[in-house]
């Protein structure tokens, strides 16, 4: 006689909720816990897991996330705010200068002919600068004067802000002129949820066709089926970062606007739950359906990740355009009913009295509860005959009906090895071919047709057009390159057999993806130099910085998706850290910038930097590699180049903080700079020997050059000395040779055009600012330079390349115009550091070359 | 191959956390020998047979294939290894046949070589038609013999396999004690871990018995029966290794007649 005594439906569903809190608990905390068990526990805990990115930084990323949305959704909100109320939509500094005039007492009611024809002026201006459109003057002279004539009607509410900032006040509109703001939010609703829901079926979710193990588990203990689909419903509802992440932003900020005050936040929270309740029944309903009643499911989820791609675009657009278009914000309430479910967070707003309120309010919970009551119903009804409706194991050697006449195709396939394999996938997985391939053409495709204004801006000015080239290849490298580890899944083990260094396989795979996306790139870059009206020689260097950028930024996303992919996570979902990919976007718009400011010197330095960042990722890649399949052990500590990096970063950075702090002092200039590149150099110095000493890098000290190995090929001291000085000498000549050409040329390139370290100072700051040159900036920068950059890249590129990039990189943190003679000067001292082995040779050379070169500069000086 | 040992373990050590997993492992095994690793569950042979992939790092000593070090050189020594996993995982969207021509190619074999060797070992397994199929559809027998002709495609000199016939329907069980032994007959060597106790007895040359994570006994089985001076079967010389000589209670009188615990 059985033992099994089913429990209730209520304590099952308690039962597996918790289960579900009861993993995410475990997971999170099992390192915590690790620790602070006392060693020689009886019991064995859970192996902790290597993590890559710390959940400090996630959370930050997270609260990010958040802040920005609602500084965005405010300027939503102001925008729609003003659709039904006569306020004519202004740009920021527009309304700044209406602001100011208000200010002034220029109230509402005729002006003065004076004063009038000023303000009319002052709109003109900011009409002729901060405005997407251009008008000739004619246009300028009439709209001007529109305005002028509304402000004296309606003064300063007449008009609202484009980009409103948190502490502006959105006022509210009384009676009817709130329906188009409450209506156009309710369909932002709509389209938000129809955008959720369909991307989650098209992209996060593995295979549509298939049933998680976990549930099907489940459904092997003594529960209802509807107890489990209501427990699959609330992970669904509570487990939807997009949702949550827009929602509450819009919510709150459309609730503070209402004037809710303090009540916003606990309402905001209520509105974002009742929606994700809503998506995650429609997404459970299709879900379960599809999976019972349709076959070839990979084309159809393909497909909901192309519309999920438009309606997520549309959103965007439709959140981000300063203007939104009349006809949009009126088509929509036209079409909805007053009061669909997906509408009522934003009724709520509606200014109407206690009793919609209340009426809002009851529809809300009706709507939620028969939105989930059907859903599990239905649910539970479509699984009656079966989980699953077709078995897809083949057993033994039962022929599928078909299969003789299927003949095998053996046509030769386009790449061999691993690249071939990989291909093969892509074709074969409809929904990453559509991912990867089709929608960054779909996002640059919507783009140009919904702002006309890029379009224009594309075909005459090269710079956007080759930014926008860069910007197509780094987003159809999103998905593709950051995948090459993640998309081995659970069959990495089979690398791992095969006589090839898994670093050279994934370093193919990279370059493949660098191939496809520089296609792209290239195709944009051809129509873009078809449409130029008007071709100039410059523009080789955008479109070489274009494609410059393809293999780096590859190389970039393939090391950075590779190291957060945590080959020995189970679901498959969780693999790659969406953290990464805001990291990478980030990266990529500073690259983009690069490309659209004019300055070839700040392409060549964006490159420069972006490139050495994709070295130092790699670097920590093949570091890693052996020890991926491992769940404990982690690669040993070496000096590597990201610590270089990480060093210089926090150089410039901490000069910058300590100079500001410094003002208040009010220090003479040379004095000034003197003090705030000591402390920062010290702090720096101190505070990374300190980070690789606790990281117990063996041989730390003898790599950087600060103690002297007992290998025979090191230097003495004095040959140290020598060497340096030798160095230094060697750099100076080519210095005085650089200065004494540069004062023959009769001005000096446009690029090099840069302020020169010596300007604004007076003679009194010479002796300090010499003793800068000579004593401080020797000491930390050669730490810098060579000790940990040198160092860290010479292990991976060999010592010859070492050196040229890490004098290149020396060259590009100084201005341009003396990037030659310090290029020449790194050269020697990283070749002195490398004979002689001391950081000694290095620091000499350089004060060495400081000294008379600057001197030579300030000789000369009148 | 000389008298050297084609794979051989020196002070092997593995430790997750706490937990010491293997400890102080030394073996060898030469070449054209059969060796079974065996042990009860959670002893540490899988992650012995990882070491010896370089797959994980050993927390002390060494591993050495070939004379090559397992970790460190891990590329290298694949090429004399084959490796038939306990639980296969094969990509999602590939077919069997693409998935046997992309280990081949790895392996640096013509398009020729492959569909001959593959051929050979197919037919017999009954894999033919099931080739054309996406491996994902496969039942855990099925991907089992997929990764043993992969394991084979290039005649290694070293096959390593994780409980090789957990899995597999007698007559795929009887063809590969066959091929074990025509292995060790033509000079490879074969190492396996199973717990199937009268299989290994049947086949093997060598026994190495683990148990939480220490070698307990090692040798034939002329061997180990003198050292221990136990019954002839391995299975008694297993429990009194083991310490699983336990009185097993009677079972309750409802329970069927035959259903005697162990």
């Amino acid at each position: 006689m059985s033992l099994s005594n089913p429990p209730t439906d209520l304590r099952a569903l308690r039962l597996v909720v918790s289960l579900g809190a009861r993993r995410w608990l475990n997971r999170f905390s099992s390192r915590a816990l690790a620790r602070r068990r006392k060693k020689g526990a009886k019991e064995r805990q859970a192996t902790p897991r290597k993590r890559a990115l710390s959940g400090v930084f996630l959370c930050s990323m997270g609260v990010l996330f958040v802040l920005m949305g609602v500084v965005m959704a405010w300027q939503l909100v102001g925008r729609v705010v003003a659709l039904g109320t006569p306020a004519e939509l202004v740009s920021r500094n527009l309304y700044r200068s209406l602001e100011r005039a208000k200010d002034r007492g220029l109230g509402p009611g005729a002006l003065e002919g004076e004063e009038r024809e000023r303000l009319r002026e002052q709109i003109e201006d900011d009409l002729r600068n901060f405005s997407d459109e251009r008008r000739s003057q004619a246009e300028l002279e009439q709209e001007s004067a529109a305005l002028v004539a509304h402000y004296e009607r309606h003064g300063l509410r007449g008009f609202a802000s484009e980009k409103p900032e948190l502490g502006d006040e959105i006022s509210w509109p009384e009676g009817e002129a709130q329906v188009p703001a409450v209506r156009t939010f309710g369909a932002l609703y709509l389209v938000l949820v129809a955008m959720v829901v369909l991307s989650n079926l098209g992209t996060a979710n593995q295979d549509l066709g298939r049933v998680e193990w976990s549930f099907e588990w489940l459904h092997s203990l003594p529960a209802r089926a509807e107890t489990l689909f209501r427990a699959k419903l609330l992970e669904y509802a509570l487990l939807n970062p997009m949702l949550w992440l827009t929602a509450l932003p819009l919510s709150s900020a459309l609730y503070l606007a209402r004037g809710l005050g303090w009540s916003a936040l606990p309402l905001a929270f209520c509105a974002a739950a009742y929606l994700s309740l809503i998506a995650a029944a429609l997404q459970l309903l299709a879900e379960t359906w599809l999976r019972m009643h349709v076959r070839g499911l990979k084309n159809l989820q393909a497909l909901f990740t192309v519309a999920g791609s438009i309606l997520f675009i549309l959103f965007l657009w439709l959140v981000n355009s300063p203007r939104l278009p009349g006809a949009v914000a009126s088509l929509g309430p036209r079409f909805l009913p007053t009061l669909n479910p997906l509408s009522l967070p934003a009724e709520i707003a509606r200014a109407a009295g206690a009793g919609w309120a209340a009426l809002v309010g009851a529809l809300m919970v009706i709507s939620a509860l028969l939105f989930s009551t059907v859903a599990v119903y239905a649910c539970a009804r479509f699984v009656r005959s079966g989980l699953v409706s077709a078995t897809g194991t083949l057993q033994g050697a039962r022929a599928l009906a078909g299969a003789a006449e299927r003949r095998p195709s053996e046509r030769r396939p386009l790449l061999r090895g691993a690249l071939g394999k990989d291909l093969h996938l892509l074709l074969r997985d409809r929904n990453f071919l559509v991912q990867t391939l089709v929608v960054p053409l779909l996002m640059v495709g919507l783009q140009l047709t919904m702002n006309r204004g890029l379009l224009a801006a594309v075909a005459t000015n090269f710079h956007h057009a080759a930014t926008l080239a860069f910007a197509v290849g780094a987003y159809m490298l999103i998905f593709s390159a950051a995948g090459i580890l993640s998309v081995e899944g659970n069959a990495l083990w089979l690398l791992f057999t095969l006589p090839h260094p898994l670093h050279r396989v994934l370093v193919s795979k990279a370059l493949m993806w660098a191939c496809i996306a520089g296609l792209y790139t290239a195709a944009a870059l051809t129509v873009a130099l078809a449409l130029n009206e008007d071709p100039q020689p410059g523009n080789a260097i955008d479109v070489l910085a274009a494609l410059a950028g393809v293999p780096i930024f590859a190389f970039i996303a393939a090391g950075l998706g590779a190291i957060a992919t945590d080959p020995l996570e189970q679901e498959v979902q969780r693999r790659v850290a969406p953290s990464t990919l805001y990291l990478y976007m980030l990266l990529a718009s500073m690259y983009a910038y690069a490309i659209y400011t004019p300055s070839p010197w700040a392409k060549f330095v964006q490159a420069l930097l972006s490139a050495l960042l994709a070295l130092a990722l790699w670097q920590k890649l093949r570091d890693r590699i052996p020890y991926l399949l491992d769940p404990t052990e982690a690669p040993p500590a070496r000096l590597s180049l990201s610590d270089g990096m990480l060093a210089a970063l926090a150089f410039f950075t901490a000069q910058g903080v300590v100079s500001l702090m410094l003002v208040q002092a009010e220090l003479p200039r040379g004095m000034l700079l003197f003090v705030s590149f000591a402390l920062a150099g010290l702090t720096v110095t101190l505070g990374s020997l300190v980070l690789l000493r606790r990281a117990r890098v063996r041989g730390l000290m003898e790599t950087i050059g600060l103690r002297r190995t007992p290998d025979a090929a090191q230097g003495t001291l004095a040959g140290n000395l020598a060497l340096g000085l030798l160095a230094g000498g060697g750099a100076s000549v080519v210095g005085l040779v650089y200065l004494y050409v540069l004062s023959r040329l009769p001005e000096l390139p446009s690029w090099m055009q840069s302020s020169s370290p010596l300007e604004g100072l007076g003679r009194a700051d010479m002796p300090v600012f010499f003793l800068l040159a000579v004593l401080a900036a020797p000491l930390f920068e050669e730490y810098l330079f060579r000790g940990l950059l040198f160092r860290g890249m010479q292990r991976s590129l060999g010592t010859g390349r070492a050196i040229v990039a890490s004098a290149a990189l020396f060259a590009v943190v100084h201005p341009p115009v003396s990037a030659l003679p310090v290029f020449a000067l790194g050269l020697a001292a990283a070749a002195a550091f490398q004979r002689g082995g001391l950081l000694l040779a290095p620091i000499l050379a350089h004060a060495s070359y400081n000294a008379i070169v600057v001197g030579a500069q300030l000789l000369a000086a009148p | 191959m000389s008298v050297e040992a084609a794979l051989s373990t020196l002070g092997l050590c593995k430790r997750y956390g706490a937990f010491q997993a293997v400890a102080e492992l030394s073996l060898g095994v030469r070449a054209g020998e059969l060796y079974a690793l065996l042990g009860p569950n959670g002893a540490g042979k899988t992650t012995t047979i990882k070491m010896l992939m370089g797959v994980l790092q050993p927390s002390g000593g060494s591993a050495r294939i070939c004379g090559l070090d397992c970790f460190a050189r891990r590329h290298e020594v694949m090429r004399h290894v084959g490796y038939l996993p306990d639980e296969p995982v094969f990509y999602d969207y590939l077919r069997g046949r693409e998935i046997l021509r992309f280990v081949g190619e790895m392996h640096g074999l013509s398009p020729g070589e492959i569909r001959t060797r593959a051929g050979e070992w197919t037919a017999p397994f009954g894999l033919d038609e099931a080739l054309e199929e996406y491996a994902v559809n496969y039942s855990r027998g099925m991907k089992k013999k997929l990764a043993l002709v992969c394991a084979l495609l290039h005649e290694p000199e070293v096959l390593i396999l994780d409980e090789p016939t957990n899995g597999l329907d007698p007559h795929a069980t009887r063809l590969l004690h066959e091929l074990m032994r025509r292995q060790s007959a033509a000079g490879h060597t074969v190492f396996f871990s199973t717990h199937l106790l009268d299989q290994a007895e049947r086949l093997c040359h060598r026994v190495g018995i683990l148990y939480q994570g220490r070698l307990a006994a090692e040798g034939t089985l002329e061997e180990l029966r003198a050292r221990r001076a136990a019954g002839g079967t391995l299975e008694e010389i297993f429990f009194s290794v083991t310490g699983g000589e336990q009185e097993v209670d009677e079972p309750p009188a409802s329970a069927p007649a035959g259903s005697a615990g162990a």
